[in-house]
């Protein structure tokens, strides 16, 4: 009897002792992920000068455009932001359609060469970009796609028989129109699990009440997995925001995550010459906050649903 | 007659289906996958890259560029030497970590929601330019402050050193594990994805074995080990596969800069036989990675 009362009273201890233990792990780890965010948002706003002052830490005293402007100077921000924007936009809308399509044609079809076709996709993920990236370089200073250039120049419709892609947004775009770019055979991979995962009924439904396979894919299939293009949305338009690599060589590093590495050089290389220490740390925290806030607003807008696409665990399936 | 010679069967047609939702994807795949794949494979060996219209012109040389990034390049064994030990020791303690949040994750308690947010967030920001901001201001503070600050990194860990020191524990080892706890910052904001693999894999495994193991009378710790991890052993092989590739391809690492200064200084033909080493020692991990899962699947099974 005394036995069982010590065991329950310690079965208690020990889930007490545990729930501190897990508190306090989520409250250390909330401040590792929180405390740059913060810490962006008040360097960024103070003025350079009260920086040095120790009585100033957790709120800014005097607050202060200068550093965003400066940021903004050095970054190019108008240029940049424009070609990136148009980068994430519109190769996410294609890399939507595209892979979503093809992750379609994987889960609900069956044909001989699927197998193989498949490992290609998985290939896709492992290759690294570089590999692909260098010869695409050369590429695109004549680019004609598949010949069609050559050919309509032969047929007198254009005046040139290749067109310079390099450093202009459709090396993102027409690729992604065609389910590549940054991790796109990741995105057909999540499509594939979330179409597998769908009851078959439905398209049988569809196709007894007379829908094709293109119809029954507009009309039943993608407005019931809006959680997949969601979380494809979101990975896509993060992932080429903040890729600085293959933008690095095909746009000259002419995007925000480009521009926000030379700003960082630019400012290491000029320390104690023309920028203080405190100029320094402002110009960079605001030079960060303006490539993150984009991304963060949309977040804070998408992450219900993106919390909720994983509950419904179709990424794994 | 006609007709019906070209009417397919119900498979036909569905294979056809099947393809036609395919179409742009092979043609990409062709276009700007393959055939760069197969152009950089072939710039390895060749040397004097001239563009013209549709594509380049090159010379064969042979293994010249590779004798050259190997004997003659200064860096490039070094960088690739370190990066790969780097790497080698990021996965474990990243896949651990992962797990770890994913487990702490999937408990329920006040505010789950909120935290779950938080914990998501190194997906959205985690971008070599931001973490290279975040180190450096960091250093700057400490350095500022009075911290012990070596090799550009704060050493939040001179007392454990010492102490793990006066243990008599080998040098090697103490060295690694300060390496380790110095860089956990960094590696806890690598987590992000891997979190998320996990976590939807723990929440589609089936109440009713741990209600069956409940039952039994089986211990948390039981339940661990014997239920959640062997269950979970693919999706941890999914996320292994999925750090070691993005840890290798992080854009702060010294080989992948060191090919794109080459590439973006047109030593296309360099950055090309560069690529293509490092692509052998990623396929190399990946293999292993890949056979040590299958053993432990079969012994689990």
């Amino acid at each position: 009897m005394t036995a069982d009362r010590a065991k329950i009273l310690g079965n208690k201890t020990a889930g007490i002792i545990l729930k501190i233990l897990r508190t306090f792990f989520i409250i250390g780890l909330c401040y590792i992920f929180l405390f740059p965010l913060y810490y962006f948002l008040v360097t960024a706003f103070q003025d350079p000068l009260t920086a040095r002052n120790h009585v100033v830490v957790w709120i800014p005293s005097h607050l202060t455009l200068d550093n965003i402007r400066l940021a903004m100077d050095l970054m190019n921000f108008q240029t940049a932001l424009v070609q990136t924007l148009m980068v994430t936009v519109f190769t996410t809308l294609g890399l939507l359609v595209s892979c979503s399509l093809a992750g379609y044609g994987f889960a609900r079809f069956e044909f001989r060469e699927k197998k193989l076709v498949f490992i290609f996709v998985i290939l896709m993920i492992i290759v690294p970009p570089q590999t692909i990236m260098i010869p695409s370089f050369i590429n695109f200073i004549n680019f004609d796609f598949l010949g069609i250039m050559r050919l309509t120049h032969w047929l007198g419709l254009t005046e040139n028989p290749s067109v310079s892609l390099l450093r202009n947004v459709w090396v993102f775009i027409l690729p992604s129109i065609f389910a590549m770019g940054i991790r796109a055979g990741l995105f057909i991979f999540i499509f594939r699990q979330f179409f597998t995962n769908l009851p078959k009924e439905l398209e049988e439904a569809a196709r007894i009440d007379g829908c094709g396979a293109i119809k029954t894919y507009f009309r039943v299939i993608v407005p019931l997995t809006g959680p997949a293009f969601i979380t494809v949305m979101l990975f896509s338009l993060v992932w080429h925001w903040n890729d600085s690599y293959v933008s690095g060589l095909l746009l000259d590093g002419q995007t925000m995550a480009g521009q926000l590495n030379r700003l960082f050089s630019t400012f290491t290389a000029n320390i104690a010459h023309v920028y203080n220490m405190m100029e320094m740390r402002g110009g960079l925290a605001a030079g960060s906050l303006l490539m993150i806030s984009p991304m963060l607003v949309l977040y804070i807008f998408l992450q219900r649903y993106f919390t909720e696409s994983i509950e419904r665990a179709g990424i794994v399936g | 007659m006609v007709s019906k010679k070209w009417r397919l069967s119900l498979a036909g047609r569905q294979a056809w289906a099947g393809r036609m939702f395919l179409m742009p994807f092979y043609i990409g795949f062709v276009a700007f996958f393959a055939y760069p794949l197969f152009q950089s494979f072939m710039l390895v060996f060749q040397g004097n890259v001239m563009p013209r219209i549709g594509g380049y012109d090159a010379e064969f040389v042979g293994m010249a560029n590779l004798i050259h990034i190997f004997t003659v390049d200064l860096n490039f064994t070094h960088n690739m030497m370190t990066t790969t030990g780097q790497v080698l020791w990021q996965i474990p303690v990243v896949l651990v970590a992962s797990i770890f949040i994913a487990l702490l994750l999937n408990t329920k308690f006040r505010g789950r929601t909120f935290v779950r947010a938080v914990f998501f967030l190194p997906v959205i920001i985690v971008t070599g330019a931001v973490i290279n901001i975040m180190n450096a201001d960091s250093t700057a503070a400490a350095a500022l402050s009075g911290d012990v600050v070596a090799a550009g990194q704060i050493e939040y860990t001179s007392g454990i050193e010492e102490f793990l020191f006066s243990l008599g524990l080998p040098i090697n080892f103490t060295g690694r594990m300060i390496i380790i706890a110095n860089s956990m910052y960094n590696m806890l904001w690598m987590t992000g994805v891997q979190v998320i693999i996990l976590l939807a894999g723990l929440q589609s495994i089936s109440p009713a074995l741990y209600e069956a193991s409940a039952i039994e009378g089986a211990t948390p710790w039981e339940n661990f080990f014997k239920i959640t991890l062997p269950m979970m052993m693919p999706i941890i092989a999914v996320t292994t596969v999925y750090t070691i590739v993005d840890s290798f391809m992080d854009s702060n690492n010294t080989v992948m800069n060191q090919i794109l200064h080459n590439a973006r200084a047109f030593n296309i033909t360099m950055a090309a036989a560069m690529a293509w080493t490092y692509m052998v020692i990623i396929a190399v991990v990946l293999s292993v990675i890949f056979i040590m899962f299958a053993l432990a699947n079969r012994k689990l099974n």
